[in-house]
């Protein structure tokens, strides 16, 4: 792994024999590695999508060029910020709903609902204020193993203090508090 | 994920293997490039779906900003 700067932007790369057409578990270990490493070592960085491959470091300047200035805005925004990410196995106010059978919806169109309500369910779980103003920012989602992950945007220095926060919550005492990470959740705007 | 992926993990490292998975392909700066690497050992059947759903709301959020025409299919 590298440095290529482009600009006021440095990017971490590295350099493959040829082009592949499949990874590995292990290749996207070692991506997610390799951004911590940097955050350990007191960076502000932002996570780039997994498997972008680029024919030279000219052509990735050039990409990087093309998108460097809204990058470059987030990496001052959230600049001495890191992200951890809360993870919940069971959350059961994620259950579905039974729903009685209504013959007139279409299968696409019940799957849409469920998504929306899925989404309205995730939205509903907030822990930002249960956590106190230790987490500057929140993301949650639903992870395909049933669980579901917070986002938390937090100082570097506040890392204990969230931890903390999060052992005295008596309803977080399953969770699993991964990081600090590279921003992954809020590397890009919130979509 | 495949079972191969999956066995002998405890309920926690089933939630960070998930976690990982998806934040890493799914999360992130896209800088431009065509991401066309498959996982190999990784059964994406949920992620995918996933992963699609992402990339549909992120299309129609592209267009709406770049006040390009979303289209659709003709109703009959």
């Amino acid at each position: 792994v590298r440095v290529v700067t482009c600009d006021e932007l440095a990017a971490l790369v590295s350099t493959l024999d040829r082009r592949p057409e499949r990874a590995s578990l292990d290749d996207v270990r070692a991506h997610d590695r390799a951004l911590q490493s940097i955050v350990h070592h007191g960076c502000t960085a932002a996570a780039v999508r997994f498997g972008q491959i680029f024919a030279s470091d000219d052509e990735m300047r050039q990409h990087l060029g093309e998108r460097g200035e809204r990058v470059a805005r987030l990496l001052e925004e959230y600049d001495g910020c890191v992200e951890m990410r809360l993870l919940l196995a069971d959350v059961t106010e994620l259950e579905e709903p039974v729903a009685p059978l209504d013959q007139t919806t279409r299968p696409g169109r019940a799957y849409l609902d469920r998504l929306k309500g899925t989404q309205q369910r995730l939205e509903n779980l907030a822990l930002y204020a249960a956590l106190g103003p230790v987490v500057r920012a929140e993301r949650v989602e639903a992870l395909a193993t049933r669980g579901v992950a917070f986002s938390h945007l937090i100082r570097r220095g506040e890392e204990a203090d969230y931890r903390a926060a999060v052992a005295a919550l008596p309803a977080l005492a399953n969770a699993v508090v991964v990081g600090p990470l590279a921003l992954y959740s809020f590397a890009e705007p919130n979509e | 994920m495949t079972d191969d992926a999956l066995e002998g993990l405890d309920e926690t490292e089933r939630i960070v293997l998930s976690d990982l998975v998806n934040r890493v392909l799914d999360k992130g700066v896209v800088i431009g490039a065509h991401i066309t690497i498959s996982i190999a050992d990784i059964d994406l059947v949920q992620l995918d779906l996933k992963l699609l759903i992402s990339a549909v709301a992120t299309l129609q959020e592209r267009q709406r900003r770049e006040h390009l025409p979303v289209r659709s299919r003709p109703r009959k």
